[in-house]
């Protein structure tokens, strides 16, 4: 015991110096990390030539929607191009379009349709369509329902079934987050500010929003129609509302008849790229409208648009 | 071969190290965040002022408006009314384990509440979701489950483990001699437990609170999916509520840059709010704790 004392009263000092070195060498390891991640976003923006294939890097920026799609398709096409590298910054569909124009970005992502100046300047592609249905409960009587009144139940001046010719229950208001693209879509349909939605609860993930109306007739939410579709395949007592007499379904999103759609494109300023560069891009355009990432798509809830063999596959 | 003196110098060191690592962790994870949260100021349109977090209007990221008050009020207000549920339960469990409960049920409570607290977060939120919201919605004048009373009863479940485990060390830790004298004066099986056990056990049963509620308030998962999520503060138990934690996990994958770097400054504003108030226990419990 007294021998134990002794060594830890003429041991200390020494301690003390190599915990702080410890210390010190932690931090400089956390430090460097950091450092390096930064480096890591510069590096690498020069196209190196190698042989066969196709090599060089790829930015894609602009709308948040189409992002987490165009960064897995971008996955696949790196594993099949190895020597490829893409890019996904979002920013917005005008920053997309605007990166493109000014040759900033390769392609710009927009998930509405360009307007006639910048379709003069750009190449358009669409990938996939993005519909969004409003959704209630299979017991909820209601038929149809129209957007005026949408508009009045997420603005909160109707707040009872029964102005709607229901029997008379509270309308449980399902918002989603903010930033969401479902958020924005039907914002612009309703023609309505996010900031003016009085809602009663606020669901994040597509699921969420589903139990919230599986687990209250009253309820009614918004979502992707793949998503709400796949659930009523599930056997969920869930039904999608019509809009202006059309059916939500992947069929009226992908023929464009149901009003509550958009669509994603890939923008690509067609002159300012390099011929070599154009190459690559094209090959990228044409993987990202083909069948093999067509299951990207309708996993995030798009309808593919790409080729008709592609479409007949995934239904 | 190294001597026992020798082992216990390296032994020394590893320790350190390792103590030393844990700490570094948590200082860098402290520095990233606010070195994100900086950017709060210099990007956007650049008026923004911490002063904005109180004085906005709503919370409205679009439109630039920060207010995060309903968010504090409702994270407090959950983790609040979930340890007013919690530590009697929690406490009223440990005492009934170590002086009524027989050998063996005392065996299986404690198992099953080693295993409750091993359950992950999102499992309470999923029953929470799927039992709790649609029971509360068939009582609520609301007609709706996602409210404040959901988010303080799953919060509840979730954190009475902790309070079990920790306060009956506590109890458990109180000197037999106490129990003994007390026996020895007559006293009761519960007038041994109020005026003997739970004083002594005091400082235990603080700190098994404390850590309920640093738990509760951090809580994320399980309070997003039954809380309702609007940010408003609530006039009433039924109403829906925002956490500050639910609130980043919420919007944190769709935001832009200076949208992105105010959450970051909402979960530093968290950080604060948690490290003031165990400040402020340490300080309470330790000052009342007789010297000796």
């Amino acid at each position: 015991m007294k021998q134990l004392q002794n060594k830890q009263s003429n041991g200390w000092a020494t301690k003390v110096c190599i915990s702080c070195f410890s210390f010190i060498a932690i931090l400089g390891l956390g430090f460097l990390t950091i450092a390096g991640c930064s480096v890591g976003e510069f590096g690498g923006s020069t196209s190196k030539p190698s042989r066969g294939g196709f090599s060089g890097k790829l930015i894609l920026t602009g709308s948040s929607t189409i992002a987490p799609l165009a960064h897995e398709i971008g996955k696949r096409f790196e594993e099949a191009h190895p020597s490829v590298r893409i890019d996904v910054q979002t920013g917005g569909s005008s920053r997309g379009i605007r990166d493109a124009i000014k040759g900033a970005a390769d392609i710009g992502m927009s998930s509405r349709y360009l307007n006639t100046d910048e379709a003069a300047e750009l190449d358009t592609t669409v990938i996939a369509r993005d519909g969004v249905a409003f959704v209630v409960h299979r017991d909820n009587p209601i038929k149809q329902i129209s957007p005026t009144q949408l508009r009045q139940i997420y603005s909160g001046k109707i707040q009872n079934w029964s102005e709607l010719g229901q029997p008379k229950n509270r309308i449980v208001v399902s918002n989603r987050a903010a930033g969401r693209s479902e958020l924005s879509l039907i914002c612009d349909y309703l023609e309505i500010e996010p900031g003016d939605i009085q809602a009663d609860m606020v669901d994040g993930e597509t699921q969420q929003s589903l139990k919230s109306v599986i687990n209250n007739s009253k309820a009614i939410t918004y979502t992707s129609v793949g998503a709400a579709q796949d659930a009523v395949a599930r056997g969920e007592p869930l039904k999608l509302l019509p809009l202006d007499g059309v059916d939500a379904s992947s069929e009226t999103v992908r023929s464009g008849q149901f009003p509550l759609a958009r669509p994603l494109i890939l923008a690509v300023n067609t002159k300012s790229l390099g011929l070599q560069k154009a190459d690559l891009v094209n090959a990228f355009l044409e993987f990202a409208k083909s069948e093999e990432v067509a299951d990207a798509a309708v996993k995030l809830g798009f309808v593919p648009t790409g080729d008709s063999a592609a479409l007949s596959e995934t239904e | 071969m190294i001597s026992a003196a020798k082992r216990d110098t390296l032994f020394g060191f590893v320790i350190r190290f390792l103590a030393m690592t844990s700490a570094g962790i948590m200082f860098l994870v402290c520095v990233f965040v606010a070195r994100e949260s900086w950017l709060a100021f210099s990007s956007g349109d650049g008026d923004f002022q911490l002063t904005n977090l109180a004085t906005d209007d709503a919370w409205n990221p679009a439109g630039q408006q920060f207010n995060l008050v309903p968010m504090i009020v409702g994270s407090w207000l959950a983790t609040v009314g979930s340890a007013f549920l919690a530590a009697p339960l929690g406490i009223g469990v440990a005492v009934f384990l170590n002086y009524y409960a027989p050998r063996n049920v005392s065996w299986v409570v404690r198992r099953l509440v080693e295993m409750m607290a091993g359950v992950p977060s999102v499992v309470y939120g999923l029953w929470g979701m799927s039992v709790l919201v649609p029971m509360i919605a068939m009582y609520s004048p609301l007609q709706q489950g996602q409210s404040l009373l959901a988010g303080i009863l799953i919060l509840a479940f979730m954190t009475v483990p902790t309070i079990i485990v920790a306060s009956d060390a506590a109890i458990q830790a109180v000197p037999a001699s106490y129990i003994r004298g007390a026996a020895a004066l007559g006293m009761g099986r519960s007038a041994t437990i109020w005026t003997v056990v739970i004083p002594a056990a005091r400082l235990g049963l603080i700190t098994a609170v404390i850590l309920q509620f640093a738990r509760a308030i951090g809580e994320t998962m399980a309070v997003l999916m039954v809380c309702g999520n609007i940010v408003k503060t609530p006039n009433s138990i039924f109403e829906p509520v925002r956490t500050l934690t639910a609130n980043i996990a919420l919007e944190m994958g769709y935001a832009g840059d200076h949208h992105r770097s105010v959450l970051f400054l909402s979960g530093l504003v968290g950080l604060a709010v948690v490290t003031v108030f165990m400040l402020a226990a340490n300080f309470l419990s330790n000052s009342r704790h007789p010297s000796t």
